[in-house]
């Protein structure tokens, strides 16, 4: 058998990191959290997950700058930003630090989201 | 012979004295001449700052004669309205240092004029006019510019150029407030989203059953909540647009696009609701299209608006049609029902805000009545056209051009290069 991917998920509204952590683990991925972006990059560090699913608007580090302190530590696994904020400055922020992916959280189901969270470690 | 020597020498001496009273007045004649044709008033004053002479501008300006001016001193002149610390000191500079002064500026009430604002030059002239201080005893030219129309002008223009200020600094002021706004909407969306997700995930998960198996009584008030709370996230995601396009702010981003491959799309996202009311999807999109300049992401919320509708109201079992044509530096996207259709009398305010059709009875989604307003405005962002043909109890067809090559910019609007 494989080993289980394994996610990293910043996101500092418990409500919504813990269905996260709930449907990721139940569809099989090994998931590991964070509540803001100064927490994340520090379990980046010891568990180096294979993708990351960060929230924008965080405390302490936001996602989009801990994205770029990521890249700075070499770490490179996918990076998908999941989050309310839809303006412009926020997406080309985002687009700026990788390719990765931008979702509108009110729009994505948690099945769509595993959908795409599995597409992109098949890449 | 010494009579005849003097008197040879007296007739030399009075030919001489002659002469220069001659040369003393051409050359006063010359200037006289000279004064009265320059067009400001002019004063010739002696070293002990007597008016010798005036030139007819003078007269006119001040409203005075040669009578009361010629061999006054200026001091006295017009009830002392050159009686002036400065400009005595000035002009009383002049003969002993060769000074001159350029342009002193005097605002006074002048008893005849009124209130007036002059310049005042003044120069020693016999140097000037090439005669020999010898012949010609040392003047003072004193010339006087009525400056008065030309500082209210200017004072005019300054005062332009302070509405323009004001006008600057009023816009900033709105950029200012705008950018409050849309800082405001954009963080009230996401407050509002953040607990609207929370709703979604969860009765996603007891719907999916994550948490066990549901009943039937269950699953359809869970379903309620879930089709209620949908309907919240598209309003606010509908309000976020309206606020972004009455601020100007909504952003174009410009990509060849696939509209084709796009319409495509539409119509696989929205397969569910199509197959849950039976209806018929006829794709007649030809091949060989041309790839259109667009924003992809603008252009999918106008069909996925028009396309909604279509599915909503028309009866179960209806047919869409989605057709497309290249015509004109455009392409033309129809979307064709056989829907209720939308009374005539209210077709011409479909694009407002809130319109809701008269005829859409229960059993319809409740619409926010924001969509087609919304559509209207993307379209006009992308430099498109829409418009429709409905009768009611037969369908609708909605029309949309866009055009292949691109988007004009229209004032308040950010056209952006695609991020990627």
């Amino acid at each position: 058998m494989t080993k289980l991917k394994k996610i990293l998920i910043a996101e500092d509204d418990r409500s919504l990191l813990s269905a996260l952590q709930e449907k990721f683990t139940n569809e099989g991925f090994s998931v590991v959290t964070a509540v803001d972006g100064e927490e994340g990059l520090i379990v980046a560090e010891k568990e180096k997950p294979d993708l990351f699913l960060l929230d924008i608007r965080m405390p302490k580090i936001d996602g989009i700058v801990m994205a770029r302190k990521l890249k700075e530590k070499g770490i490179n696994a996918p990076i998908i930003f999941l989050t309310n904020l839809d303006d412009l400055k926020n997406i080309s922020d985002a687009t700026e630090v990788s390719k990765s992916d931008y979702l509108i959280k009110s729009d994505w189901s948690l099945k769509d989201i595993v959908k795409k969270v599995a597409a992109k470690l098949g890449e | 012979m010494k009579n005849k020597k003097d008197a040879k020498k007296e007739t030399k001496q009075l030919f001489k004295s002659q002469l220069a009273k001659r040369l003393e007045e051409t050359a006063w004649t010359l200037v006289k001449t000279v004064v009265d044709t320059m067009p400001n008033p002019f004063l010739i004053l002696d070293s002990e700052l007597r008016v010798i002479t005036a030139n007819k501008y003078f007269y006119q300006v001040f409203k005075v004669s040669p009578k009361e001016t010629e061999n006054k001193l200026i001091y006295n002149l017009g009830g002392g309205q050159w009686n002036i610390p400065k400009l005595k000191t000035l002009l009383e500079e002049i003969l002993p240092k060769k000074n001159y002064f350029y342009n002193f500026e005097v605002e006074h009430n002048f008893p005849k004029i009124g209130k007036r604002i002059m310049l005042l030059n003044a120069r020693q002239i016999y140097e000037q006019a090439g005669i020999p201080k010898t012949v010609f005893t040392p003047m003072i030219l004193l010339v006087m510019e009525d400056v008065t129309e030309l500082r209210k002008s200017q004072e005019k223009i300054s005062l332009g150029e302070k509405a323009i200020k004001k006008a600057r600094e009023e816009l900033e002021r709105q950029k200012e407030v705008d950018k409050m706004k849309s800082d405001f909407v954009a963080m009230a969306s996401h407050q509002l989203r953040t607990p609207l997700t929370s709703l979604k995930w969860y009765s996603e998960m007891l719907l999916g059953g994550d948490a066990g198996e549901l009943n039937s009584k269950q699953k359809k008030y869970i379903g309620e909540l879930y089709q209620g709370n949908e309907r919240m996230i598209d309003l606010v995601r509908n309000l976020l647009n309206i606020s972004r396009i009455e601020m100007g702010k909504l952003a174009v981003n410009l990509k060849p696009t696939d509209i084709k491959e796009l319409l495509k799309e539409v119509i696989k996202e929205q397969a569910p609701s199509v197959q849950g009311k039976k209806h018929e999807v006829i794709f007649e999109i030809p091949e060989g299209l041309p790839k259109i300049f667009t924003d992809p992401a603008l252009a999918r919320m106008i069909f996925q608006n028009i396309f909604g509708n279509a599915v909503e109201y028309t009866l179960p079992g209806g047919k869409i049609t989605l057709t497309a044509e290249e015509k004109d530096e455009e392409i033309v996207i129809g979307i064709k029902d056989t829907g209720i259709g939308i009374p005539e009398k209210q077709q011409s305010r479909v694009f407002q805000k809130l319109f809701r059709g008269d005829n859409v009875g229960k059993g319809h989604r409740q619409g926010t009545g924001l969509e087609l307003y919304i559509t209207k405005a993307m379209v006009d962002a992308l430099s498109g056209k829409i418009w429709l043909k409905s009768k009611e109890g037969e369908g609708t067809a909605f029309w949309v051009a866009l055009p292949i090559g691109g988007t004009k910019t229209r004032p308040g609007q950010k056209i952006i290069s695609n991020p990627l």
